[in-house]
């Protein structure tokens, strides 16, 4: 059975399906293989873990004690990962690792960036990847060569991402300002810049909907808005929770009707785009979730702060569905 | 509010209370009447109900007045005051921090503080007016001086403003009767101590100066007589110096200050209320790193003196256990609070706590049907005095409770049981426990002993060091209480003290950061918080896992604050689990998502890595790890260590926007040399004729030029005019030999072999997708560029079938189909250029057909081209991505385009003949398409899918 696009009822029904807890300590970042049922996840013991998710079972794990694990993604190839590194930055200038699960080895290191990176982001289509530092610049670079392909200087903290066909990339700048490229010719500087308006916090995080249409820009200070990202519009902006220094994740849902997103007093909430609406609400279960993505052909989202959790519909009508929205106000 | 209440309590005459009153009343009745009036207007206005609960909140504690979303939320006004509970400073840091939290501005919050310091500092003055002025009255009243004492001193202790109903519903239980017996004036003394009892107050109250403060002080210390000093201590005369105590750190008066330190020290302070105790202790607390070593080493010592003082009277008190329980509470709670002063330097969340317990405890009382004498919270105390002990213990079993929560969790379920066992808590205490009791103690005061001689210059955690024994020792030393818990719970000490621990964690709500009481003296305030609560609600052992359980109930503001940040940041694993093991539905496999076909979702289609990958994966063994043990801390190093690039030559991406002009004409240029690249395959290379620059310039400045060219029909052009023409450029354009010379130069670059296929793979993978960029069509630059686009398929196709002279009817169509075109200003800025170039083509071309003869004057055109197009080149290698690779092949190519286009031209009698009307202005229009084809076509090279189709069609 497989769905076209979701509905109230089914993301109402989201339930815990699957819990993972033996991470000793914070899961900084996950990500899923584009195609393959696949999961990696980073966590704060420096181990990187590959989980299959349509099982719900853990397949690999290794360990980057020198490096430390930081922002991870998939390439194409379901065993081959880029990772950042939390450690040694300055003394081996590896910011950027690509590795490779299958035999635990380091591919490449990718020199560049002075600082911790923050974002992460593979391109959809191609061997390219782009990476925003806390350095204040964004790398772009080609998984088959360690020179860096171009580098953009900024004035604060970036946040990337590819669109999902590969043709654009974003940039969030320093107040508000998301820049778009031409993922072809972007040595041409950006073709569109939107400006958030009245929101000057930093963009965490920016992702795109599978149809292209919106854009869901994350900020430190735990707004969320949806963008319409053509125009630049703001289509709709959800405020949540402070979360004291964990940043939170938003995600849409493979259809780009949805929004979910963590907020800061543990709880899931998850919002129709098409007529802004919260359809759902779960209680807080694992605390903040600082990592929250929806599976890119699946029902089914992963949510992480200290553990790993999967979330599929709850086909049966047992135990705790999600709270509908109450109208107490967050 | 509790302004409002406080001063009814104060108000010691009738008049001045009445007055008070009805000022009051008026006040809020106005305050109310307006709150009414905007929440009118606002219905009115916007048809919504005004967030109600909002302004509830609001007029309870803020003006009304502002707008609704200046107004600060009641969570963000209930944490503000229970940050001000604690300090009444707040730094910058802070009041971002708490702006953050609640979405207020910090300003607010800045403006939170100064007005709740302003009126703090007014109800102190109010009250001390008042003390003197009613002095009489309260030596007379038992009650009155101990509510004034509570809400009299100054400095280091800030009215407690969120809670003043716990103040007056804990006398008003009119426990402090059995909490301080009234002792009034002794019987037995002397003459002089007389004389002192009757006038120390009034003088105490009215001296202002710091020498009329010394010679009392010297005056108390003449008196020896303990019963005359306990009543003086009862009557608050602690309060009294404690109040000098800050006055003279702040104005400095050391000799003062050790005076009044020595006088503390003469005092039998052991004898006074927990209430006066706190307060001086968190003064002499805040001296102890004074500048003065002499004082902060006196102040230390105080303090030391203080905590073995009250661990023998602990222990003592066991003795006659069945008479003053609620004594040997007191001093628990004192000695907690002497704990927390100490460690409050580190531990802001045990203060909170405390404040937080005592919101518990406050709404456990409204509850409950009335106090209940168990005498039970000697253990609750304990805990928390366990609790604020020590910061680096305290530090260390927070982590271990991390991990034993789930048993408050468990205790949280089941609060029946608890309760049921609590009632056999009160049994009499047996010879037994009492003698163990006092054994303990006594082994707990000689290590004290031994431990004090220890300078105590040191620091706290020294002093405080034999406090953690202590407080162990008086946890066990209520043995009857503390045991039996044990028992009826059936949990280990560790996990009946843990609750409290527990609830702690939930404290960090305002962070470490968040609440950092700097200024030590004024941290706390247990004056009115729970040490004054406990008597009256006895089980707070009860309490504790209510609180647990509560947690999840967002009913009380403070707490749910708290509970909703703090508690989720720190929840152990082991709650989660729990929780997630509840919740947890069986796995099944998720159902598949398809994404829509037409959302073009990319997979990794052009990735060369994933094969590239695979290939590897095939030669090499894949590596699995039989245990986690065996799994290396570091993954295997790449094969071989790559150089190093050079990281000054990574190009630079521009993140500004370029302007509108300068982007359109690469844009074009790059698009030329792609549709030049994709009509390369068909075409052989010939000498070419190329845009030119210079002859481009030579047509700006000459404008009736332009017009010559563009307006008259191209046939009826004599070829001796056109001669003509072209001779007029020629002068205008300088130095066409030298760019012959760079012609040649240019030509041997030029042919170089390219080290690249001569198209990007990624572009024309792109253009055969036919996947159009849905963005560029958004942006400005990009409207010009698509709207071009989509007559270009037309402009291409014509081009194309023109070329190959196969279906020449549709040219036709294909004009008028360029002739709809809207043409706006803008676009004929955009267009200017490309337009003028091809209008230059357009003659050479017409020189084909018309004159063989002028082939001599076109030739020094061609070579100007093609001179001119290598510097074009270079410009556009700045910016360009592909320059190097097209570039033969693109002017190889701009051959043939110009070859269809003479062919094109060639046909131009045909169209002509369709033409109905064949009037200058008309022809001028189509000339205007047709230079738009022309320019159209530059744009189609974004589209070579378009070009390659149509030509094979």
């Amino acid at each position: 059975m497989s769905l076209t696009e979701l509905d109230d009822g089914l993301v109402r029904r989201m339930a815990m399906g699957a819990v993972f807890s033996d991470f000793g300590g914070k899961i900084h970042s996950v990500g899923f293989h584009r195609t393959d049922d696949l999961l990696v996840t980073s966590s704060e013991d420096d181990s990187l873990r590959l989980f299959d998710i349509a099982n719900a079972k853990q397949l690999k794990i290794t360990y980057h004690k020198k490096h430390g694990t930081d922002r991870v993604c998939f390439t194409h190839h379901p065993s081959s990962l880029i990772c950042s590194s939390r450690y040694n930055l300055e003394s081996t200038g590896e910011s950027l690792r690509y590795l490779s699960m299958y035999d635990n080895r380091i591919l490449r290191y990718f020199k560049g960036h002075k600082d911790r990176v923050v974002s992460l982001c593979m391109s959809p289509i191609n061997d390219s990847f782009m990476s925003g530092s806390l350095d204040r610049s964004v790398r772009l670079w080609d998984l088959r060569v360690n020179a860096c392909q171009g580098i953009l200087h900024l004035r604060g903290r970036p946040a990337v991402a590819y669109d999902q066909q590969g043709l654009v990339f974003a940039i969030a700048m320093e107040g508000g300002a998301v820049k778009l490229f031409d993922s072809r010719c972007y040595d041409k500087g950006p073709f569109d810049t939107f400006l958030v308006g009245g929101d000057t916090a930093e963009v965490n995080d920016i992702k795109f909907s599978n149809d292209g249409k919106s854009m869901l820009l994350t900020t430190t200070n735990n707004n969320i808005y949806v963008l319409d990202a053509y125009r630049g519009e703001k289509k709709c902006g959800f405020s949540l929770e402070p979360s004291q220094g964990t940043p939170i994740e938003a995600t849409f849902t493979p259809d780009g009707k949805y929004v979910l997103s963590g907020s800061g007093d543990g709880t899931l909430h998850a919002w129709n785009i098409e007529n802004p609406s919260e359809v759902a609400r779960w209680e807080n279960n694992i605390g903040v979730v600082s990592c929250l993505k929806w599976a890119p052909r699946r029902a089914m989202f992963v949510a992480a702060s200290t553990v790993l959790t999967f979330w599929i519909p709850n086909d049966g009508e047992s135990p705790a569905p999600a709270d509908p929205p109450t109208d107490q106000q967050q | 509010m509790d302004a409002f209440k406080e001063e009814i309590e104060i108000g010691s005459s009738v008049e001045s209370l009445m007055e008070l009153l009805d000022s009051q009343k008026v006040l809020f009745h106005s305050q109310i009447d307006q709150l009414q009036d905007v929440v009118v207007a606002q219905c009115k206005l916007t048809g919504v109900n005004p967030l109600a609960q909002e302004m509830a909140a609001g007029a309870l504690s803020i003006k009304i007045g502002k707008r609704p979303r200046d107004l600060l939320n009641p969570k963000a006004v209930k944490y503000l005051q229970a940050v001000f509970a604690i300090k009444d400073a707040i730094s910058k840091r802070e009041s971002r921090e708490i702006s953050a939290l609640f979405g207020i501005t910090v300003a607010q919050v800045r403006e939170f503080f100064v007005t709740q310091k302003t009126r703090v500092r007014k109800q102190v003055r109010l009250s001390r007016e008042k003390v003197v002025m009613s002095n009489t009255h309260a030596l007379q009243d038992d009650g009155v001086p101990e509510n004034n004492n509570a809400t009299n001193h100054v400095e280091p202790v800030p009215l407690n403003s969120i809670h003043p109903e716990a103040c007056s519903i804990s006398w008003g239980e009119g426990e402090t009767v059995a909490l301080i017996p009234p002792e009034d004036i002794p019987p037995d003394i002397s003459d002089s101590d007389k004389y002192f009892v009757e006038n120390i107050f009034s003088l105490l109250r009215k001296e202002e100066t710091f020498s009329g403060q010394v010679k009392l002080m010297e005056w108390i210390m003449q008196i020896q007589d303990a019963s005359v000093l306990i009543w003086f201590l009862s009557k608050g005369g602690v309060l009294i110096l404690t109040t000098w105590l800050s006055q003279a750190a702040s104005e400095e008066q050391t000799s003062v200050l050790l005076l009044i330190l020595k006088v503390l020290c003469h005092l039998p302070l052991h004898k006074a209320s927990p209430e006066n105790m706190s307060a001086i202790l968190q003064s002499v607390n805040g001296l102890r790193f004074y500048r003065i070593s002499d004082i902060s080493n006196r102040a230390k010592g105080l303090l030391s003196r203080w905590t073995k003082l009250f661990a023998k009277i602990q222990a003592m008190k066991k003795q006659n256990r069945n008479s003053s329980q609620i004594d040997s509470q007191s001093q628990l709670l004192l000695k907690q609070s002497i704990a927390e002063i100490m460690g409050d330097s580190s531990n802001p969340e045990d203060i909170l706590s405390l404040s937080n317990g005592k919101s518990e405890n406050v709404r456990r009382i409204e509850s409950s049907q009335g106090p209940k004498l168990l005498l039970t919270s000697a253990d609750d105390s304990t805990k928390k005095h366990m609790l604020g002990s020590n910061p680096s213990y305290n530090k260390e079993r927070r982590k271990v409770q991390m991990v034993e929560q789930p048993g408050q969790k468990a205790a949280g379920k089941s609060p029946q049981t608890v309760r049921i066992g609590t009632s056999g808590r009160s049994r009499p205490m047996s010879a037994d426990d009492i003698q163990k009791a006092k054994m303990r103690a006594l082994y707990m005061q000689s290590k004290n002993s031994k431990k004090d001689p220890l300078p105590s210059a040191i620091g706290d955690s020294k002093i405080v060091a034999p406090e953690k024994p202590l407080a162990l020792h008086s946890a066990k030393d209520s043995p009857p209480i503390q045991n039996n818990e044990a028992k009826t719970e059936d949990t280990p000490v560790l996990s009946t003290v843990q609750p409290v621990n527990g609830f702690s964690t939930i404290q960090p709500v305002n962070g470490p950061s968040a609440v950092q009481p700097v200024n030590g003296p004024l941290a706390v305030q247990p004056v009115n918080g729970p040490s004054a609560l406990q008597p009256v609600n006895g089980p707070s052992a009860v309490i504790v896992p209510v609180q647990a359980d509560e947690i999840k109930k967002p009913s009380t503001p403070p707490k749910s604050i708290s509970s909703k940040v703090g508690v989720m940041m720190k929840m152990s694993s082991q709650t989660i689990l729990k929780n997630c093991k509840r919740k947890q539905i069986d796995w099944h496999v998720p159902p598949g998502m398809e994404l829509d076909e037409l959302w073009r979702v990319a997979a990794g289609g052009n990735s060369k890595e994933a094969d590239v990958q695979r290939n590897r994966n095939r030669r090499e063994r894949e590596t699995t790890y039989q245990s986690l043990q065996t799994i290396p801390l570091n993954p295997k190093e790449p094969w071989d260590r790559e150089m190093d690039y050079d990281d000054s030559l990574t190009p630079e991406i521009p993140s500004q926007q370029p302007p509108e002009e300068s982007l359109t004409e690469p844009q074009d240029s790059l698009d030329e040399r792609r549709i030049a690249a994709g009509a390369a395959t068909t075409s052989s290379s010939l000498s070419s004729p190329e845009p030119d620059l210079e002859l481009l310039a030579a047509l700006l400045k000459n404008p009736d030029l332009v017009y010559a060219l563009t307006s008259g029909k191209p046939s009826n052009l004599a070829g001796q005019d056109m001669v003509k023409l072209l001779d007029v450029i020629k002068t205008g354009a300088p130095n066409s030999s030298s760019s012959s010379n760079k012609q040649v130069e240019e030509r041997v670059e030029v042919s170089l072999p390219s080290p690249t296929p001569s198209t990007n793979p990624g572009m024309s993978g792109w253009g055969q997708e036919g996947i159009r960029n849905p963005f560029s069509r958004q942006n400005q630059v990009g409207t010009a560029v698509a709207r071009s686009g989509t007559q270009l398929r037309v402009g291409s196709m014509q081009w194309h079938q023109t070329n190959e002279q196969s279906i020449p009817r549709h040219a036709p169509s294909a004009y008028s189909n360029s002739i709809t075109l809207a043409h706006t200003e803008r676009e004929q800025q955009q267009y200017m250029q490309p337009k003028l170039h091809h209008n230059l083509h357009f003659q050479q071309q017409q020189q084909q057909p018309i004159s063989t003869t002028s082939y001599a004057v076109r030739e020094p055109v061609g070579q100007m081209g093609t001179g001119t197009s290598s510097s074009w080149r270079s410009q556009q290698s700045q910016n360009s991505y592909y320059s190097h690779q097209e570039n033969e092949i693109a002017s190889a190519s701009q051959v043939t385009s110009y070859q269809g286009n003479s062919q094109y031209m060639s046909s131009n009698p045909g169209y002509e003949s369709w033409s109905p009307d064949n009037s200058p202005s008309r022809n001028q229009l189509n000339m205007r398409g047709q230079q738009q084809q022309a320019s159209r076509k530059h744009d189609s090279s974004t589209h070579p899918y378009w070009n390659q189709n149509k030509r094979w069609r």
